[in-house]
């Protein structure tokens, strides 16, 4: 038996702060019902309850450098203006004009003075003020004085990204991460820009998405493809408030891959990003992962970045952040992935997965993205021009690569099953302990008033 | 003049035989039912719960999985299942669904396999249900694992050929529910027949307005008026405790509306030839022509050995359809069957699947074949060495099932149309539509059966 993977190890004789296991939570051994994958009581309540309260990731703030910069932020049957304003400072306000209810804004992003309405020109400032009602003397004052000034949201900056919530009450976002803000401290977000944006519909509940992203236990049936460079062999780590941390050796091969020893082409792909030759490599498969940590790590020397607070583990692998509630965050030195799995308007049975890449753009010899992040060589890594966002509706091929794909093909046969009358809930292991983490979180937000 | 019984429609030419006879009447009354039962999502779920998952359900024909580890997918509803022979030749049926993660197990129509692995992470399953891998399993708390790590099976049984599924563990057994009907449908053959043509469409109605489109000929004029020369809307139904019916629409001759009733014209003229008769030394009226088809197959049988003599006259010609509740119509011939199933949208009672599969029954001799009207075309395998694939056509998509069932299809979404209008206070069901009343009464008592 081994219940507890922390003693998995993934951390060969480190003791690098960072590497140091949290103290486990218990989350019991519960089956929950599957209709919480299919109702549409829970489907509403969730939206009261979790996401009317909790601090949701918007945006990178490299993408509102200046003020009057904005993006729209949409998520389940909502939509948020995220805007800079002349102060510095992030606000965020219901893309909702308060005269008719049209939406003020229609693109993904841009940057303007203040917003016009599109229906009756009203207008307003970056802050939310009202600027003008258009024929103002056509109102009776009473109606006017029900208020004409956007609703705004509370909305706040931690590590270089953007988070708003509808919850007037809620925490500081600060307190809200504190359990990992220090450890997404590391990766510098602040320094990166958005590289790659895509959005894609997928026909599943959205905690379909976060528990197909929480756990590596599939990658062995589901992408086969990646068992001779990633890892199953995990650490996982809880914290309270939903919160949760897992580490996905790369540059290894998964307990499932018969060959344990030889350098194989994905493996010789990581070393060459790392700057190794693997043809002149002495090691076997099970030195490859060390060696690509070490190489970074003399890269990193050699060129001036700071890498000193990064755990060898944090150079090869991907330590990926669980932000309660849709968020997910992957993190290399190099980049960040963000994932977030945005609830459909009104049907349980859909989500809108989204994941933008930040890259760390380094002007230096020898450093670039890993080959393995798949982008392309038209990408202006500089950060200088800002990506559209691609988006794929429902059916549509996401054309994510070939692992995303793999997970979009599959998403749909699972939500199927949670509606079968032959399926009483989900039987999870200990390798899918975040999930659990993550459920037994949903569960305490539901059960609030 | 009333005509509330179909005594005096004498549409038997043939010799008598206990076959035709009619059953025991059942008043279903006169009631005009509310029509939210086409399309009222609440009414829908009951359905599903009272009826669908309380019933025994036509999965698929038994020659489709006629070796050891051979499996099909039955999709309806919001569920799917796997029917699969085992290693010692029973047929099982487990929800297609890893107790996991709910993941689907097989994604295809049909293969064969020796165990069932799910695609998400792997865990193993036999033939019958039973775990046989957890991958990782050490990294499991036996608690988990204790809720259970088998696949969820359902009752299922075979009959005349066909297997059947159950969700309901209680239900009494296959044979008994089929009693009344089964002797009937065992003359037919069917386990000595094989699928050569399969075809699927989604359609724009509640799965009711197919069973009642299929039900009654009473619209055979109106929106097949292309068979009034050749079939005939004088009918005989009976009517069974339990929601099962039949129905014999007599063809090879001229429906009673259709105006010239002599003339052997050229659909009963393609009928005589189906069955040897050549059409230009044939001396008769259309009066005639059913029968001589009759005598000319019972003639064929003799000369091949076929038997007919189990079967009456007009089920040589005729087409006896049967009703087996909730959603299945077969269609009965000697040389073929038609089983059409109504299959419920997972969500939607604004949509349906209709299901279409043809079995035949091969006999390798010359002079003997499908019948033309059947449409089986030339590149069809006859013999059952090769299973057809089932071709599926989306909502909006021409079917592509034939002129008759495409005009079904077109009518049947603005059928459901009225059914959703506040100025239709439901459906006026003549003597014609016998089996339709039949089939809600049944529908009633099912859904009036509690929780």
């Amino acid at each position: 038996m081994n219940y507890d993977p922390r003693s998995w190890a993934v951390h060969k004789g480190s003791d690098h702060p960072f590497d140091r296991p949290a103290p486990p939570i218990d989350n019991g051994t519960a089956r929950p019902d599957p209709a919480r994958y299919t109702s549409r009581a829970v489907f509403e309540q969730e939206w009261d309850r979790v996401f009317a309260r909790a601090w949701l990731l918007a945006a990178p703030a490299s993408d509102l450098p200046e003020p009057g910069d904005w993006v729209k932020f949409d998520i389940g049957p909502e939509s948020f203006i995220v805007v800079r304003q002349e102060d510095g400072s992030v606000a965020a306000h219901y893309n909702v004009c308060p005269h008719r209810g049209s939406r003020l804004v229609t693109g993904d992003m841009g940057s303007q003075g203040s917003f016009t309405c599109p229906f009756h020109s009203w207008r307003f400032g970056l802050n939310g003020r009202n600027q003008k009602v258009t024929d103002a003397e056509t109102f009776h004052p009473e109606v006017l004085c029900h208020g004409t000034d956007l609703s705004s949201v509370r909305c706040e900056e931690a590590v270089g990204l953007v988070f708003l919530s509808m919850d007037p009450d809620a925490p500081p976002l600060a307190d809200y991460l504190a359990p990992v803000l220090p450890m997404l401290e590391t990766y510098r977000i602040d320094r990166m820009h958005v590289v790659q944006h895509r959005r894609s519909d997928w026909a599943a509940n959205w905690k379909g998405g976060i528990d197909a992203f929480y756990e590596s236990y599939h990658l062995h049936a589901i992408h086969p493809q990646t068992m001779g460079v990633i890892d199953d062999r995990t650490h996982i780590d809880l914290f309270p408030g939903g919160m949760s941390r897992q580490f996905v050796p790369m540059a290894q091969p998964n307990s499932h891959f018969p060959d344990q020893t030889g350098i194989n082409a994905g493996i010789a792909a990581l070393m060459r990003d790392a700057g190794i030759d693997p043809d002149g490599f002495e090691g076997t498969a099970q030195d490859s992962r060390a060696a690509v940590a070490h190489a970074k790590r003399d890269r990193a020397a050699r060129i001036g970045l700071d890498y000193s607070h990064f755990s060898d583990a944090q150079l090869t692998d991907s330590t990926i952040f669980g932000i309660f509630p849709n968020a997910q965050i992957g993190c290399h030195p190099e980049a960040v992935f963000l994932h977030r799995f945005k609830p459909h308007p009104t049907d349980p049975e859909q989500f809108t997965y989204e994941t933008t890449i930040l890259y760390r753009h380094v002007d230096a010899p020898g450093y670039g993205a890993p080959g393995w992040m798949g982008l392309g060589a038209d990408v202006d890594v500089t950060g200088a021009t800002r990506p559209d966002v691609v988006h794929t509706g429902l059916g549509e091929p996401p054309g994510m690569g070939e692992v995303l794909d793999q997970d979009s093909d599959l998403l749909p046969i699972v939500q199927a099953g949670a509606r079968s009358r032959g399926f009483r809930g989900p039987l999870w292991g200990e390798q899918e302990a975040r999930l659990r983490h993550f459920h037994a979180e949903l569960d305490r937000w539901l059960a609030r008033e | 003049m009333m005509k509330l019984d179909f005594d005096d429609w004498n549409i038997h030419v043939g010799k008598p035989h206990p076959f035709n006879e009619r059953v025991r009447p059942i008043d279903n009354g006169t009631g005009r039912p509310d029509p939210a039962r086409y399309h009222d999502p609440a009414f829908m779920a009951q359905e599903w719960d009272r009826v669908f998952a309380r019933s025994w359900l036509l999965a698929g024909p038994a020659s489709d999985i006629p070796e050891p580890g051979d499996f099909f997918t039955f999709d309806i509803g919001p569920e799917s299942f796997v029917i699969v022979r085992d290693d010692e030749g029973a047929v099982r049926a487990h929800y297609n669904v890893c107790p996991h993660r709910g993941s689907r197990l097989v994604t295809s129509d049909f293969g064969s396999l020796s165990r069932f692995t799910c695609p998400f992470h792997s865990w193993k399953f036999d033939l019958e249900g039973r775990n046989i891998a957890v991958t990782d399993e050490e990294t499991f708390r036996p608690e988990v694992l204790c809720h259970g790590h088998d696949l969820t099976s359902v009752r299922c049984e075979e009959a005349v050929g066909l297997i059947f599924i159950s969700m309901d563990d209680g239900i009494a057994p296959l044979r008994e529910w089929l009693a009344p009907i089964l002797p009937q449908l065992e003359l037919y053959e069917i386990d000595q027949m094989y699928v050569v043509q399969h075809r699927r469409s989604d359609w724009g109605a509640n799965w009711k307005g197919g069973v009642d489109a299929f039900a009654e000929i009473y619209h055979l004029h109106a929106v097949h008026p292309q068979t009034q020369c050749l079939m005939d809307d004088r009918t005989q139904i009976d009517l069974w405790p339990g929601g099962l019916s039949r129905q014999f629409v007599p063809f090879a001759q001229p429906a009673a509306r259709y105006a010239d009733q002599e003339t052997v014209n050229p659909g009963i003229q393609l009928m005589l030839r189906d069955a040897g008769i050549d059409p230009a030394t044939f001396t008769g009226t259309a009066a005639q022509t059913r029968a001589a088809v009759q005598q000319a197959k019972r003639a064929r049988s003799d000369a091949l050995g076929l038997r007919y003599d189990r079967f009456s006259d007009s089920q040589l010609s005729d087409s006896v359809v049967y009703s087996l509740f909730p959603n299945v119509q077969i269609g009965c011939h000697p040389e073929a069957v038609f089983l059409h199933r109504f299959l419920p949208h997972a969500t939607d009672p604004n949509q349906f699947t209709y299901d279409t599969c043809i079995l035949y029954r091969h006999v390798d001799a010359p002079g003997y074949s499908a019948p033309a009207w059947m449409g089986l075309g030339a590149d069809v395998d006859m013999s059952g060495a090769t299973r057809p694939e089932i071709v599926h056509t989306k909502l909006g998509e021409p079917p592509c099932l034939g002129e008759v069932l495409d005009q079904d299809s077109e009518l049947l979404p603005v059928v459901q149309a009225g059914s959703r209008s506040r100025g239709f206070k439901g459906p006026l069901w003549s003597e014609q539509e016998g089996r339709l009343r039949h089939f809600h009464a049944e529908l009633d008592r099912r859904m009036g059966q509690g929780a």
